[in-house]
């Protein structure tokens, strides 16, 4: 039964021989056709690594639609923001006649995908629809202030306000300045499927995988093509929901881009760290202002011994390594125009003081809160509530994810850990934050003195007395202390830099054209 | 056979039914509203309503029950919520990767586990022992970790496989498809190696034992036809049980090799649909997955039928 050793041997090698040249014909193939990341194909495609959300639909005025992220290739924003500045793009040049008033002059020479003309009609069509379909919430606080929109001619649309918005030519430069057909939006269901606007790139739907891959293709009529500032042909994004996933497809040279979580080290590829992005925001706990459901909680000498009994800091450093940037309860950092020293003194961590103030409150003794989070927050979450123990406040959290809304909406709890995305406009940022509307305020907290300063601060001609009041503003606000153990994120961005340059802005979106080749 | 088949056939319809009819309503139980997943938080109650109508989710259960029934009937099984594809592309698309994964991991499983269950049982001494040792360090190592360590030396540091992704067999051809397939699979098979090596060498050691092993090796039957035609036929009915076992298992149990590979598998879109509130594709997919299950196990009683006849008239 026993083969001759030499028959054994022989069988040995030859089976050996043959599992490494299948080996070496598979990594053969596999390299040709993982290489899609774009690094050999000389700058003409990129594959850009993201967490999603997947785009649901392609109307950039319905919530629940695409980020910019998806929405950047295929339309045009009104105004561009890059090198700090506003730059013409859709609108050429753009100027308040008075304080109420803007007025946008507008290219002649632009047409959306489906043929129909972009004019001062389209952007008339655009805002009007988003003000009557209740757009993103992001775009109401400026839908909310437009009274009335004239079409003084082709080119040429004025936007009367009902109070001075100078924070609104910025906002065309964000999510608020996606200008798509006016047919297309007049059909009910024209943007469910397919985007239809005027931007750079059109979608692959032959070679997109919804929830996998977004694929874009150059659009050949592009009105500003001579402008190289889409230097790629495709456009992919690769929706990778596992960072570790995103981090080894980056490493192996399938993903050219990608956000990554601050400490991440990918070989070979370049980081750069910017307050705009995907992952820039404002996270900490807002707490139940009015007292409704932890009385307690309605006395500001509490909140602010909240705050003084965490540790943000050091959360900060542990959670995010050094990328986020402690503040003071509200969306003010010190490289932002609203900053003051004064904002930058308080709340130091100091559990005496936060002792002390419970004491005068009645709280000596502490109380039971509630602390809702989503499954990924909820070690932060624990790490707040370990530090308030200290000072006698027990805090019980609670995990929510697909009933998060509904928990918040009840109004049943003491606080939650928020991500509120910034628009990185200082007065839009505090106005988002003291909103009686906002999301999680249910019970309609109010911040008058706030919301009074951002008035006259909206109101104000002269941008040194707007940021004067801003400061203000933000030292009230933080007074308030509706938010406990803030932090401002960062987005962390790694590309390789043989295939693309990343430069972020410095605040906003980091859109398509901040991706560009290597010089 | 064939009315075995037919009998097994018509055990399986009334179980699809009522697979179908429990997990619809079990879905209805979860909490948060898909319109409201869908639109976020930052929607009013207005624009949540008003998607809820247009996606028919403010009919009764019953009704919506029914609808889906009818629709799945004509294999229509309704569009996602959140992408607007229909759920029978989402779900044709993503089956493709989990069942190669899945078939190619199980016939590496059962062709190498055969081989090293055959060889531990006919040779004994260190060949038994070794297989015991690779099969146990197999099951010990987890899938995840070993997929892990995959990556990083032959998809990194050896760059010879793709890290991640998938490449399709139809579009890509067979190369880029198996190359994408290979550490997944290898990370797959570690544990079901073990499990079927184990079987199969309890399998031929008790085939081996038995008194027509002994009549044919005295009647002087080649060792090799005894081995191959006799043994192996007897040995291979629990086998062929186990990898069809492990064959289900391994469909239910990729979830988290498709996320460390980004393969864009049921896996992935149950879990992504799951978080979603994706109702549609989550129904969907159950019923796919009952259905592979039905199918899985009537291959294998098929299997287990044609190598013992004498399972056709029990």
């Amino acid at each position: 039964m026993h083969l001759p050793r030499t028959v054994r041997s022989l069988r040995a090698v030859v089976a050996t021989g043959g599992v490494v040249a299948l080996a070496a014909g598979l990594a053969a193939c596999g390299s040709s056709s993982s290489g899609g990341g774009g690094g050999d194909a000389a700058g003409e495609s990129i594959t850009i690594a993201t967490t999603g959300p997947v785009p649901s639909f392609w109307n950039p005025w319905d919530p629940g639609s695409a980020t910019s992220t998806f929405l950047d290739p295929v339309y045009d924003t009104l105004i561009h923001y890059s090198d700090g500045e506003l730059q013409p793009w859709l609108a050429t040049s753009w100027e308040f006649t008075d304080p109420n008033t803007l007025e946008l002059k507008l290219r002649d020479d632009v047409t959306f995908t489906d043929g129909s003309t972009f004019d001062a009609d389209a952007v008339q069509a655009n805002l009007q629809y988003a003000i009557d379909a209740g757009a993103n919430q992001q775009d109401q606080t400026f839908l909310a202030n437009i009274s009335g929109m004239t079409v003084v001619d082709d080119t040429t649309i004025d936007i009367a306000l009902t109070q001075p918005n100078p924070a609104l030519p910025y906002d065309f430069s964000q999510l608020s300045g996606y200008m798509a057909s006016p047919e297309a939006l007049a059909t009910e269901d024209g943007l469910q499927q397919e985007p239809v606007g005027s931007g750079p790139y059109l979608l692959d739907t032959d070679a997109t995988r919804p929830g996998v891959t977004v694929v874009y293709k150059r659009n050949p009529d592009y009105w500003a093509a001579d402008q190289d500032l889409f230097p790629f042909d495709t456009v992919t994004y690769s929706i990778i929901g596992d960072p570790t996933a995103a981090k080894n497809a980056a490493t192996s040279g399938q993903v050219d881009a990608l956000t990554v979580q601050p400490g991440t080290d990918i070989t070979g590829f370049e980081q750069v760290t910017s307050e705009s992005g995907d992952q820039a925001g404002i996270t900490g706990a807002w707490v139940d202002m009015t007292g409704t459901v932890t009385p307690a909680l309605g006395d500001e000498r509490v909140r602010q011994a909240l705050n003084y009994a965490v540790n943000t800091q050091q959360l900060g450093e542990v959670a995010y390594q050094d990328t986020a940037i402690p503040v003071a309860g509200v969306p003010i950092t010190p490289d932002s125009a609203a900053y003051s020293s004064q904002l930058g003194d308080l709340y130091s961590f100091d559990p005496d003081k936060a002792k002390q103030l419970l004491a005068e409150a009645g709280y000596a003794d502490g109380f039971d809160m509630t602390m809702i989070a989503v499954p990924q927050a909820e070690q932060f979450a624990q790490a707040i509530a370990g530090q308030l123990a200290d000072v006698g406040v027990r805090v019980s959290v609670e995990v929510h994810g697909a009933d998060l809304v509904q928990t918040v909406q009840s109004g049943a709890k003491s606080s939650g850990l928020v991500l509120q995305r910034l628009t990185g406009d200082a007065g839009q940022d505090l106005q988002n934050a003291f909103d009686p509307n906002a999301f999680f305020n249910v019970h309609h907290g109010e911040a008058t003195d706030v919301t009074s300063l951002l008035t006259q601060a909206a109101q104000a001609t002269d941008e040194s007395a707007r940021n004067a009041l801003y400061q203000q503003a933000a030292v009230a606000g933080a007074e308030q202390s509706w938010y406990i153990a803030t932090l401002v994120l960062q987005t962390v961005t790694a590309y390789d830099p043989s295939v693309v340059t990343v430069t972020p802005p410095d605040r906003g979106a980091i859109h398509l054209y901040d991706y560009q080749l290597p010089s | 056979m064939t009315r075995y088949v037919l009998r097994r056939l018509a055990v399986a319809v009334p179980l699809v039914l009522v697979v179908a009819t429990i997990s619809f309503f079990l879905v209805q139980l979860v909490p948060g509203s898909p319109a409201a997943a869908i639109l976020g938080p930052t929607a009013t109650q207005d624009q949540v309503d008003a998607l809820e109508r247009s996606l028919g989710l403010d009919a009764p259960a019953t009704t919506q029950f029914v609808d889906w029934l009818t629709g799945a009937a004509h294999g229509d099984l309704g569009r996602s919520y959140v992408t607007g594809q229909p759920v029978s592309d989402a779900l044709s698309q993503a089956l493709a990767p989990t069942l190669s994964l899945a078939v190619l991991s199980t016939l590496l499983t059962l062709g190498l586990g055969l081989v090293m269950g055959m060889a531990a049982a006919v040779r004994g001494g260190r060949t038994d022992k070794a297989v015991q040792w690779v099969g146990s360090l197999g099951m010990a190592i987890p899938n995840f970790w070993l997929a892990a360590l995959l990556v990083f030396v032959l998809a990194i540091e050896l760059p010879l496989f793709p890290a991640t992704g998938y490449a399709e067999l139809a579009t890509e051809g067979l190369g880029p498809w198996l190359s994408h397939l290979v550490l997944p699979v290898l990370a797959l098979s570690a544990v079901n190696l073990g499990q079927i090596a184990f079987q199969a060498r309890a399998a031929f050691a008790d085939a081996l034992g038995r008194d027509y092993v002994r009549t044919l090796q005295a009647t002087g039957t080649p060792r090799r036809r005894v081995l191959f035609k006799h043994v192996l036929r007897n040995a291979s009915v629990p086998v062929v049980t186990v990898t069809g076992l492990t064959f289900i298992f391994t469909l239910g149990g990729v979830v988290i090799l498709e996320l460390i590979f980004n393969l864009p598998g049921l896996g992935n879109l149950m879990l992504r649909s799951v978080q979603t509130n994706d109702f549609s594709v989550v129904q969907g997919g159950v019923l796919y997955f009952s259905l592979a299950v039905i199918l899985v196990n009537l291959v294998v009683d098929v299997a287990t039928a044609s190598l013992d006849p004498r399972v056709r008239v029990r």
